[in-house]
């Protein structure tokens, strides 16, 4: 048969040893690399890695327990969060825009930033570790729990709503049932971002774990041991998101199609009106998060020392004597951090879009391929930020390759998945003029991977700006993450905050603009999944 | 209308047979055939749902490589055929690209089949489906049955010789299709093409073929192959002629009579 992508690439023998055989050959290629640069002194093969981890066995375990531990406790707490969120915004249809759009907003906060905030608040302790983690990852539950709980097919629910019951019993009883699966595909990306936001949290200042031992081993200039603690994260990463993937498959066989919807529905107003309702919705988020953040911090009335309200930041902003001076240091650092972030954001969407259709031309490279890329996908490459800031050094390069790299991946695999999605129908149409594969590529499975694109694009805004940030803080010395580092450890808490608003503000426009274009795309192109 | 244009192929099948898939899955979906469609004729298939119609058409397409045996249209293999550009495949499912218009997805054909693009007879065309006003419309826009006859102007755009058609109107309504029943022989200009009807209507198999063979429940055996020996071009007059029922009563009989197979079937 000729090229028929429409089946899986291969059956499932050959594509297991095919795992087997990138696996060796990832391994094999990375010890003759080491070998090859040992002058260099960046890189540690697997067979030093190996020796390192168990002459260090110990260590190296009680760190890892540490910041499972968190990862664990954050994804539970994140988890659940997630889940009554979307359980909220499916029972209060009214407040729903406003939720999502909060929901938003706090999860652009810059790890970063918010760790060492959270440390002042809650203490010496294990506390921030786990709020970051669940942080990383309530978001991505959230997101498809809605889809999936809205995905319930409306013949079940008018069969609740015919014995007469209501909005509870159809949310508990059908909807969760029908949720479940999308759950699934949300957990399993929350497996390793809990493990991301663990790390991040001891990369900003705790006491004990993986994270902390990093730190100290980019800083020392210990090539074996950064190279171990990448690895080890990078594998309990990858297992985290196989077990979890694993589970759900078992559980659930079938897997839904859309997994990250578009943010805000499409309601079929008028352009203007449209417009007029997007801006009321900004204005209405910007209120609601000025009036809990400075609520929250006055419930719990803490010290505004180190918890600055929103009118201490306005008034260092905008109305001090030093304001201007306050606001070009900030605008400045921004600029740094957006020349990192803006190339490496793009140049990670189309590696990974260009790549997916290398791989949809040529189907054995594909599957020689594919197995180290989905594991790769499951990593954070934050966590193996001290890794790649050894390797590339301090300054534009690597900070542009931790971004790039961190979008690379997600995109790669999302556009195959979307460059596989073009109906059989279609492909037959093409089939039937025998139609070479390569304008096939581009007449009908690129824009039929476009979707899968732009939702790919949206999610990787915040995950650029958290990758930035992060090697920023550990080690460029410039741009705002540097900024948050410096203000943190001087206690200029009136910069910090300032930083973490700027910062904040800025992911949500950017998220919301390439949501925008993603309705716009989908409209034309996916019109059945915008309704 | 230039006359220099090569006859419409003949399709000759050569012990045709297709199974699909392996081991205990195996499901065999078209038994050893042979036969022969005739230059410029219009073929007509029906059988029971599933039995291998449109398996049979894919072959001849080209989409689907034969267990065993061959298909040979003119004495090319299909995908010879398929790169001339002179086969078009009417899908079951009208399958339009979503993204495009209406037009755009009609010219599209004539762009993979390497054809100059014609844009006065691509509207013309889509006028000729009754789609006037709706070419710069995406098929999300239309209703089933606008598609598919979008699909159908899209399959004429390329004036192929050959044209295989799977239930080219089964999305259509009952009055559209009686419509372009009557007027699909016009549409396009080259007459007699040799062309491949799957339907699951006997009035449209009678009202469009030349000979209809009637395939039996999977897997699909020809258990008869009749001649419509009825004037052309043919009227709605004549689906209530005596010539016309008696075909009809013929055709139902055999496939209500096959191993109750039919029973699935709905003869109109
Ligand atoms: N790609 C495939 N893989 C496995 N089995 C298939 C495949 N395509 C078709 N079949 C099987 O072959 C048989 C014939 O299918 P086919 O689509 O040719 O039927 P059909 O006569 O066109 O039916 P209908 O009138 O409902 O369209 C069916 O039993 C179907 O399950
Ligand atoms: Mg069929």
């Amino acid at each position: 048969m000729t090229l028929s992508l429409r089946a899986p690439l291969m059956t499932v023998a050959p594509r297991a040893t095919m795992a087997v055989l990138s696996l060796i050959g990832v391994l094999v290629g990375w010890e003759i690399l080491a070998r090859a640069l040992a002058s260099t002194y960046l890189l540690a093969g697997p067979v030093d890695v190996t020796r390192y981890l168990i002459d260090n066995s110990g260590l190296m375990l009680r760190a890892l327990s540490v910041t499972l531990y968190e990862a664990m406790w954050g994804f539970v707490w994140g988890n659940l969060a997630g889940i009554a969120l979307a359980a909220v915004v499916v029972l209060v249809p009214r407040f729903e825009n406003l939720v999502q759009s909060l929901a938003l907003v706090v999860f652009c906060l810059p790890l970063v930033a918010t760790g060492p905030i959270l440390r002042v608040l809650y203490g010496p302790g294990l506390g921030p570790q786990v709020t970051l983690a669940a942080l990383a990852v309530y978001y991505t539950t959230f997101v498809p729990t809605v889809v999936g709980l809205r995905a319930t097919p409306s013949t079940w629910l008018d069969l609740v709503a015919s014995f007469g019951h209501g909005r509870w019993k159809e949310l508990t009883v059908v909807r969760a049932t029908a949720a479940l699966p999308y759950l699934v595909v949300g957990l399993q990306i929350a497996a390793p971002a809990a493990f991301l936001g663990a790390m991040v949290g001891e990369f900003t200042g705790a006491e004990r774990g993986m994270g902390v031992l990093a730190i100290q081993a980019m800083r020392s200039l210990d090539v074996q041991a950064t190279w171990a603690l990448a690895t080890v994260a990078s594998l309990v990463s990858i297992l985290a998101y196989l077990v979890v993937g694993g589970i759900g498959k078992y559980l659930w066989p079938d897997r839904p199609s859309i997994i990250m919807a578009s943010p805000a529905q499409n309601d079929g107003a008028g352009r203007g009106a449209k417009w007029l309702k997007t801006c009321g919705l900004g204005f209405m988020t910007l209120g609601a998060v000025l009036v809990l953040w400075w609520g929250l911090f006055e419930l719990f009335d803490v010290n505004s020392f180190f918890a600055k309200r929103p009118m201490d930041v306005w008034s260092y902003l905008v109305t001090s004597p030093k304001a201007l001076e306050h606001r070009l240091v900030l605008w400045e650092a921004m600029g740094e951090t957006m020349a990192f972030a803006v190339p490496g954001y793009l140049a990670g969407l189309l590696l990974g879009a260009v790549l997916a259709g290398v791989f949809v031309l040529m189907p054995n490279l594909a599957g020689l391929v594919l197995p180290v890329s989905i594991a790769l996908r499951s990593i954070p490459i934050v966590t193996t930020a001290p890794l790649i800031v050894l390797c590339l050094g301090r300054g534009a390069a690597g900070t542009i390759t931790i971004v790039a790299v961190m979008i690379f991946f997600p995109t790669l695999i999302a556009c195959l998945q979307g460059l596989r999605q073009a109906p059989g129908q279609i492909l037959d149409v093409f089939n039937s003029f025998a139609t070479s594969p390569l304008r096939t590529l581009f007449l009908a499975r690129m824009p039929a991977m476009l979707p899968a694109f732009f939702a790919s694009a949206r999610m990787a805004v915040p995950a650029a700006i958290l990758a930035v940030t992060v090697a920023e803080w550990l080690s460029t010395g410039t741009g705002i993450g540097n900024l948050m580092a410096l203000t943190t450890s001087t206690s200029d808490y009136n910069m910090l905050y300032s930083s973490i608003a700027a910062v904040t503000g800025l992911s949500a426009l950017a998220y919301a603009a390439v949501g925008a274009l993603e309705r716009v795309v989908l409209t034309i192109y996916a019109p059945e999944q915008v309704r | 209308m230039p006359s220099d244009l090569p006859k419409p192929p003949d399709v000759v099948c050569n012990g045709l047979r297709k199974v699909f898939g392996h081991g205990a899955q195996q499901v065999e979906a078209l038994a050893s055939t042979d036969v022969t469609f005739a230059s410029g004729t219009t073929t007509a298939l029906v059988g029971p749902s599933g039995c291998g119609k449109s398996t049979l058409l894919r072959m001849v397409a080209g989409l689907e490589t034969p267990t065993e045996g061959s298909v040979l249209i003119a004495g090319e293999s299909p995908r010879m055929t398929s790169k001339k550009g002179t086969l078009s495949v009417a899908f079951q499912d009208p399958s339009l690209l979503p993204w495009r218009t209406v037009r755009s997805n009609v010219a599209l054909a004539r762009k993979l089949a390497g054809q100059p693009a014609d844009k006065t007879a691509v509207d013309d065309l889509i006028a000729r489906v009754g789609l006037a006003g709706f070419e710069d419309k995406r098929p999300a826009a239309l209703s089933g049955g606008m598609r598919q006859r979008a699909a159908i102007a899209r399959c004429l755009a390329t004036r192929p010789n050959l044209l295989l058609l799977d239930e080219p109107f089964g999305a259509v309504d009952e009055l559209t299709r009686r419509r372009l029943n009557l007027e699909l022989p016009r549409l396009w200009e080259k007459p007699g093409a040799t062309t491949l009807l799957v339907t699951h209507s006997v009035s449209e198999a009678v009202l469009l073929s030349d000979r209809i063979l009637v395939l039996s429940a999977r897997p699909a055996t020809i258990v008869a192959d009749i001649d419509v020996a009825l004037e052309r071009p043919r009227t709605a007059r004549m689906i209530d002629s005596a010539a016309f029922r008696q075909v009809e009563h013929e055709v139902s009989e055999i496939l209500f009579d096959n191993k109750g197979a039919g029973r699935r079937f709905a003869a109109e």
